[in-house]
């Protein structure tokens, strides 16, 4: 059994100077206390760093290493980061040490930082094989799951419901791993081929003796060919094997990159948006400058249009005293210049009453008035009114121009979204998924084509064993005898591993409903929860029936009843570590689980915030079986301090 | 009689002006920026006059190639004798007025033509 016993980080995420985590001996809770980016996610991936070297990020994507350095440390130029892990694994005491140091002043990339790994037993330290050997027996990563978690790795577990699910297979080999059972399939397969190496040598046994030679010598044939087909079925089932793991892995990759691959598409969309828009802009801009060329004019037909009408009533003021003056001087001297006849009596006295008092005469002679000529002169102006057209293109322009800036406004926040994630690789894994599928296509129909070539092979071996059992010599029959007893073995075998795997599950099962039902708010209703054949669980009410819509909170609890579950029936056993997993809880669930959780594992480390769950409510729930509590506290943001909480 | 000019200038400051004008993209060239705040400055009922301390910008003849706007002075302010020199003032009481609106109101090409 592993337990943790000392956890030291430096320089690791918020943790610049070196900060000591010291777990107690004994069975119970430890608690770190942590506000959001204290720390408690960096505290769970340096467990994770120091044991398998890798620390994740949202979507369980491998962190960058230059991430993780502290970044205070980092904005000095300091780049290194170390995790130390003091721990009993069956009796030993064990040091782990994991350094990684940059080699380049301003590391950009993995290929940039040097590990050191250092792991001692008792005072030895133990050489790089035997390091890495020792490693993969106390803590294998493929299991890990089980063991560092947070509220997103619990959500996984609900693909276990789906068979057919890649992600769910995924997780059910890791849940065998963890149980023990491929050992047992490996030993079925070891006696599987030692029984067909005995039937090779029946066959030689056979090829020895004259009466059966030639049936000898065609049972090597066919045996040697069934050989060479299991060979090629084996290599394209490796090959299958990959290819299933790889499109596991790229679905889990767009699973998580699913949220990223629809930001980018709306970021590629906004962009294309906004490249319309900047068009627009220039095309309405050309527009707006074409009509204020002319603008000048509009601002200017008022001013002119009055002008105008000034210049009309001068003139014609100009043209009545002209008239005016005509019959003035028609009345004095009795004649008409215009008509050149004389004006009678008669006429010149209705022509007198015409006359405006105080009227001054005025004499046109000499040319066209100075109104006459304002007035032509207003007439030659180019008039226009364009100021329609140039409002309504400025407005335009404007909502354009607010339209840019949300745009840039989003695309810039969809930026940020996208800071962690390379847009390229998120196109080359939609492409390379497209690819994996092909070539699993072709290789099944291969493995299909193989295999029926090696029932053909087997028939013929089977035909030609029954004519060699018939007059076989002793030694033949003994070779024989030999390899029968492999294959039943191998069979008895096959039908232990299915029977070991099904007193498993029901093992699992039980454990689970006890702490399912310890952990649910309602008892009441749900009598336990019920296994499938790849692990998953369902919750079964006590009518009988599956409870087929499960909330997310319902998920979240069985999750964490499989998880101990797995816990409590594993040969490989070790402490839970938990970060934020009441996050999908409401209150009585979670204090349900906190009271849940030393049954779970022997050691639990539970990091949490206070919001979630204050410190008095875990005192009163754990008691005794709280064993320690520690604080993550501010410094700066980029600097956090690990603190013992004291308890009056 | 006076004398007119054959070109027109700009005060240093309306230099200023125009360029800031011109960088907002409103107007495809200096010279509809400065003919714009003519007009603008006429319809605001500025008075002849005449502007010192200018240096030369546009060839009058390029300004007013048809001669329409001499004509056009010419009948709004009829006593004038030299519409270049008039012009030039018009130009420059204009850039003025409008970089006051434009400063104060945050306005665009729309609204200084209300």
């Amino acid at each position: 059994m592993l337990r943790l016993k000392r956890i030291e980080i430096c320089g690791f995420g918020p943790f610049a100077d070196e900060q000591i985590l010291e777990l107690p001996a004994g069975d119970g809770v430890t608690v770190v206390y942590g506000e959001n980016m204290r720390g408690k996610t960096s505290l769970l991936n340096a467990i994770r760093y120091g044991f398998f070297g890798i620390a994740l990020s949202r979507g369980s994507r491998a962190r960058r290493l230059h991430t993780i350095t502290n970044r205070d440390l980092a904005a000095i130029g300091e780049h290194e980061f170390s995790v130390t892990l003091a721990f009993d694994y069956d009796g030993d005491e064990y040091e782990l040490v994991r350094a990684c140091r940059a080699r380049t002043k301003t590391p950009t990339s993995d290929d940039d930082y040097e590990q050191d790994v250092m792991l001692r037993r008792g005072s030895s330290p133990l050489g790089p094989q035997e390091r890495d050997l020792a490693l993969l027996q106390i803590f294998p990563a493929e299991v890990s799951r089980f063991f560092l978690f947070d509220g997103e790795l619990l959500q996984e577990y609900e693909e276990l419901l789906f068979n057919e699910s890649p992600a769910g297979h995924k997780i059910s080999e890791a849940i065998e791993r963890i149980l023990g059972v491929p050992i047992l399939k490996r030993g079925r397969t070891h006696l599987v081929s030692l029984s067909e190496e005995a039937d090779r040598q029946a066959a030689k046994e056979a090829s020895k003796v004259q009466s059966t030679q030639a049936l000898g010598a065609a049972l090597e044939q066919a045996t040697a060919q069934k050989d060479a087909h299991q060979k090629e079925v084996a290599r394209l089932q490796e090959q299958l094997d990959r290819l299933t793991s790889d499109k596991s892995d790229i679905e889990q990759s767009m699973q998580s990159m699913q949220k990223y691959s629809s930001i980018l598409e709306e970021r590629d969309e906004a962009n294309s948006k906004l490249e319309e828009l900047k068009n627009d802009d220039k095309a309405r801009r050309a527009d707006l400058q074409r009509a204020m060329g002319d603008s000048w004019r509009s601002l200017l037909k008022e001013p002119v249009r009055a002008a105008r009408k000034a210049a009309e009533l001068d003139a014609q003021r100009e043209l009545d005293a002209f008239v005016t003056s005509l019959r003035v001087k028609a009345i004095d001297t009795g004649h008409c210049g215009t008509c050149d006849q004389d004006v009678p009596e008669a006429v010149s006295i209705r022509l007198r009453a015409t006359i405006p008092p105080d009227t001054i005469a005025t004499s046109l002679a000499g040319g066209v008035s100075a109104a006459m000529a304002r007035l032509s002169a207003l007439g030659k102006f180019g008039e226009a009114d364009n100021f329609g057209e140039v409002r309504q293109l400025w407005k335009q322009i404007q909502s354009i121009a607010v339209e840019q800036i949300t745009l840039r406004d989003r695309v810039a926040e969809l930026g940020r979204a996208l800071a962690d994630c390379d847009p390229e690789t998120l196109r080359r894994t939609k492409s390379s998924y497209g690819e994996v599928v092909e070539k699993m296509g072709i290789v099944k129909n291969a493995i299909l084509e193989g295999t029926k070539k090696v029932d053909e092979r087997d028939k013929s071996i089977q035909g030609i064993k029954k004519k060699l059992e018939a007059s076989g010599t002793l030694d033949l029959k003994a070779s024989q005898l030999r390899a029968k007893v492999l294959r039943d073995a191998s069979e008895v075998l096959a039908a232990a591993v299915e029977r070991y795997k099904k007193e498993l599950r029901s093992r699992v099962e039980a454990t689970a409903s006890k702490l399912f039902l310890s952990m649910t708010t309602e008892k009441q209703d749900y009598s336990r929860l019920a296994i499938g054949e790849g692990y998953g669980l369902t919750i079964l009410h006590r009518d009988g029936r599956t409870e087929e819509a499960r909330s997310a909170g319902a998920e979240h609890v069985v999750a964490l009843a499989l998880m101990g579950a797995l816990q409590n029936n594993a040969p490989l056993r070790g402490p839970i570590v938990m970060d934020s997993p009441f996050g999908r809880l409401d209150d009585d669930h979670t204090s349900n689980v906190i009271r849940t959780l030393p049954e779970m594992a022997g050691q639990v480390l539970l990091l949490v915030y206070e919001a979630e769950v204050g410190k008095k409510r875990v005192r009163d729930i754990l008691g005794g079986r709280l064993l320690r509590e520690y604080q993550l506290e501010r410094i700066s943001a980029r600097r956090t301090k690990l603190a013992e909480v004291k308890r009056s | 009689m006076d004398r007119d000019r054959e070109s027109i200038g700009l005060t240093p400051a309306n230099q200023r002006v125009l360029a800031d004008l011109e960088e907002r993209g409103w107007f495809a060239e200096g010279q509809d920026v400065a003919r714009f705040c003519m007009a603008f400055a006429i319809r605001a009922k500025v008075p002849e006059g005449a502007t010192q301390g200018t240096e030369t910008r546009w060839a009058a003849g390029n300004f007013d190639k048809t001669g329409e706007i001499r004509t056009l002075l010419a009948a709004l302010y009829p006593n004038c004798s030299t519409p270049v020199r008039l012009m030039e003032h018009l130009v420059n009481e204009g850039l003025q007025m409008v970089a006051a609106r434009v400063a104060s109101d945050q306005v665009g090409p729309a609204e200084l033509m209300d």
